[in-house]
């Protein structure tokens, strides 16, 4: 069982003495009190007549979320390298929080929801206890005004991303509808932030003089002091919810919308490797239905919660915003999970999920180069190496597992292929059967517009007839196999054909290793090889060498020659590739 | 798809092997037992797993559900799995895994092996329950998939039950580990030549499991028989069910793998 955290909340002065931890996990403070808290929250825009008069339930649920939010961030769940099953991953969560309405989160229906909720949410164990406040922060302290008129006859509440589909969610809504549209934005960094707000000014332009301008509601919720642990963020959707909640209601609306394609919703598993919230569940039907219901049970028992592109594919709504004659709008947003990594000019790294996911959708509705610009992408999808084995994994298991689709028959064996369907079936409106059949529909379109990418990608690239300019560990290379080696001309000499790989270009550490090797006549383990790296003075940590030597005896330029453990060695084809390498003397 | 996170194998003598392996071509079976060996303490552990116990414990009452006296739902739910009147295969697969769900939430017992657990129960059930359902002619009703979980109800019935929730747990901790390495080896020059022959091999590795849990057919069918109508079937049977059939299909694997060695 893994340890369990202690995440305890609201100021220095009103916080009980902490229990112990069952198991010795990490205890957490957390404080959102303006100005002196470590958590600081900021919703922007918001009106004076808006905040007035908030029930105090409201108060409590962004304050909860947030609090949720930085305890998710401040706790790291390691990596998946280390194999641990899933012991740090899964996380065992206990939050003590002050409440102005402890009678209402105390109730078993509510806690229930709440955990339930946010335990299929982030895959980690949740353990509440809320206690009477001691000393309330007003809610306005937390609230930047802004100007009454741009909040009036508000018709729609929509979380606003500024992703591709929340994107196109504003365009039907604000651009097609002429709907007065609220715009509830999270601000996780400031990069993205100034993104969001030149995507919100083009909506506002487009709708001119004539349609109601959208009203966008920043909120910021961010640890100040501590840089976060924890990149997953996968409680993001449960702190997206609780804020459009609170907007909603300040206006007196009962609905919120989370505007997200189905695949992506539902987010069923590449490989096997990816199992339960390793996938995240941002917007998955279960997270939607459980939201709503616990907003149901505390604020009010109309409110719905939405998704209005679940039976969508990205690609059929690229193709809506284009026919409604928005598609320039398209190249400012941002589908990129490394928001923190992203830059100025190409935001977009390219080889996540999202990305991959985005740009083949973005090449299956034809987008055109001004409206999916491919220079805002770090790595180009089809033609840029792949250097790393995750990396490799998860665009060969995207388009693998698309054409596996394209080969099930029904909804049955939908379901035999992908268990995690099941926790879809009832979350659904109508009958588990139709859903089944639907879910199949979704997914086998987004098969079908994958593999279309895919085979005029590689028709092209057969009709160009040259394939030694691209490197082996590109997509490209890797769908087209044996056919692209047998079109490649050689290169240059005995090392082509003796070597496959007269494109690997070592880099500063694959040569120190090679260089340790090729200076000595036997086998070396790598606690020598990183003593030599050393002499030479470019030492290489020992993790390093590991990582690099995998991949060398991959390309069959290293091997074990006595077995795991009797050391490394150059084999001949890396040993003449070596000597090909290295610089000739005069 | 929205966020996926993924990992590699570790750096260690035992992983290293494997993928080594992997590279120099070796095949299914042989794979399979690198990878038990290289996880074995991980496999042990799998089935000692309590979502894996609960899991499959859970299968063995829904089968008795469909024996039971009155309405097939309501027997179900008293079984812990909700599902509507006249329940078809979805009801059935959907029910079961929100009642896994709600048990490992109250349990606090979530791990990876009984999340493999859960997940191919559910691809199991949806299987063998709609190829016994569906070979009416006329679509299928509430009444044709009780009739085919009560099918399950039979020695052998929950032989195929069992063989085939053990192949495809058994394949799923196997590709939990490969998945983290096999695509380093599609392209040029590499153990697969393109994405086409690297979902061969998984046919292939499909098909070893399918084979190895044979050996789990052969008792189950007579395990189930003696403890469903001498004792019924308590969660310390299920669990000693469980540990069984890992080492069955541990020792099945490595004789497999040994004959297989490239």
């Amino acid at each position: 069982m893994s340890r369990e955290h202690l995440i305890l909340c609201g100021p220095p002065g009103s916080r009980r003495a902490p229990p112990k931890s069952r198991g010795g996990g990490k205890t957490v403070l957390l404080d959102v009190t303006p100005d002196s808290g470590n958590l600081h929250l900021r919703v922007h825009d918001i009106t004076r007549r808006m905040a007035a008069d908030l029930p105090p339930v409201v108060h409590d649920l962004v304050e909860i979320s947030s609090y949720v939010f930085g305890g998710d961030q401040a706790l790291y769940r390691g990596d998946e390298d280390g194999l641990d099953y899933g012991r740090r991953w899964r996380r065992r969560l206990r939050f003590d929080v002050p409440v102005r309405c402890p009678d209402v989160w105390r109730r078993d229906a509510v806690t229930g929801e709440l955990v339930r909720t946010l335990s299929f949410l982030s895959d980690d164990d949740y353990e509440f206890t809320f206690r009477p406040v001691r000393k309330a922060t007003p809610f306005p302290s937390y609230l930047e005004f802004g100007d009454e008129a741009a909040a009036a006859d508000v018709e729609e509440v929509m979380l606003f991303s500024g992703g591709l589909d929340s994107l196109a969610g504003a365009c039907e809504e604000v651009l097609d509808n002429a709907r007065k549209v609220a715009l509830v934005s999270h601000r996780p960094v400031t990069k993205l932030d100034s993104r969001q707000w030149r995507l919100v000014s083009d909506l506002r332009d487009r709708a001119g003089p004539t349609v109601p301008a959208p009203f966008h509601v920043p909120v910021l919720v961010s640890q100040r002091g501590t840089a976060a642990r924890e990149y997953t963020q996968r409680t993001r959707s449960f702190l997206f919810a609780s804020f459009a909640a609170a907007v909603a209601t300040m206006l007196d609306r009962r609905r919120i919308r989370f505007y997200e394609n189905g695949v992506v919703s539902c987010n069923l598993p590449i490989c096997a490797q990816v199992l339960g919230g390793r996938a995240s569940r941002t917007t998955h039907p279960r997270v939607l239905a459980g939201f709503e219901r616990l907003f149901r049970l505390i604020l009010d028992p109309s409110f719905v919660i939405e998704n209005p592109f679940l039976w969508r594919t990205r690609t059929d709504i690229i193709n809506g915003v284009r026919a409604a004659g928005h598609a320039r709008l398209i190249a400012g947003s941002v589908s990129c999970a490394h928001t923190i990594a992203a830059e100025t000019d190409r935001p977009h790294c390219g080889i996540c999920s999202q990305c991959v996911d985005r740009r083949l959708a973005a090449m299956a509705a034809g987008l055109t180069d001004l409206e999916d610009p491919p220079e805002r992408y770090r790595v180009k999808l089809f033609t840029d190496r792949l250097d790393r084995v995750k990396e490799q994994t998860m665009v060969e298991r995207i388009i693998g597992t698309a054409r596996e689709v394209l080969a099930i028959p029904g909804p049955a064996e939908f379901l035999r292929r992908f268990g995690e369907a099941s926790r879809l079936l009832g979350q659904l409106p109508g009958p588990p059967d139709q859903n089944a059949r639907k879910l199949l529909k979704l997914h086998r379109d987004h098969a079908d517009e994958i593999t279309g990418v895919v085979e005029r990608e590689l028709n092209a690239r057969f009709r160009v007839g040259r394939w030694h300019d691209l490197p082996p560990t590109c997509l490209l290379r890797m769908l087209a196999g044996r056919a692209a080696e047998a079109a490649a001309p050689p290169a240059d000499g005995l090392l082509a054909a003796a070597y496959p790989f007269p494109e690997f270009t070592p880099d500063a550490i694959d040569w120190a290793i090679i260089q340790a090797l090729l200076a000595s006549p036997t086998t070396m383990d790598q606690s020598e090889i990183e003593a030599e790296t050393g002499v030479r003075g470019n030492r290489v940590s020992r993790r390093t060498i590991g990582t690099r030597l995998r991949e060398l005896r991959r390309l069959k330029i290293v091997d074990r020659p006595k077995g795991d453990r009797g050391g490394e060695h150059l084999t001949p084809m890396g040993r003449a590739f070596a000597m090909s390498k290295l610089p000739k003397a005069g | 798809m929205g966020h996926s996170r993924l990992g590699e194998l570790p750096l260690t003598y035992e992983w290293d092997d494997v993928v080594a392996q992997i590279a120099g071509g070796a095949d299914a079976a042989a794979l399979a037992t690198a990878v038990i060996d290289a996880a074995d303490e991980a496999f042990r552990q799998a089935a000692r797993d309590a979502g894996v116990k609960f899991v499959f414990h859970l299968m063995t009452k829904v089968t008795l559900a469909a024996v039971a006296d009155g309405d097939f739902a309501v027997a179900l739910g008293d079984a812990g799995v909700r599902v509507r009147p006249q329940p078809t295969v979805f009801d059935l697969v959907g029910g079961f895994a929100d009642a896994v769900d709600d048990h490992l939430l109250g349990t606090g017992d979530r791990t990876d092996f009984g999340e493999m657990a859960q997940m191919a129960a559910a691809e199991s059930l949806a299987n063998v329950v709609d190829a016994g359902s569906a070979s009416r002619l006329f679509g299928t009703t509430g009444d044709d998939v009780r009739e085919a979980v009560a099918e399950l109800s039979r020695p052998s019935g929950f032989e195929r039950l069992a063989r085939d929730f053990v192949a495809r747990l058994v394949q799923r901790f196997l590709t939990y580990h490969l998945s983290r390495e096999l695509s380093a080896h599609v392209g040029p020059g590499k153990r697969f030549a393109n994405v086409d022959a690297h979902a061969e091999f998984n046919r292939r590795l499909w098909r070893t499991c399918e084979e190895t849990a044979v050996i789990v057919k052969d008792f189950a069918g007579g395990w189930y028989a003696k403890k469903r109508f001498e004792t019924g079937i308590t969660a310390a049977d299920a669990r000693d069910f469980v540990c069984g059939a890992f080492q069955k299909v541990r020792k099945e694997l490595r004789v497999r793998g040994g004959t297989h060695v490239a």
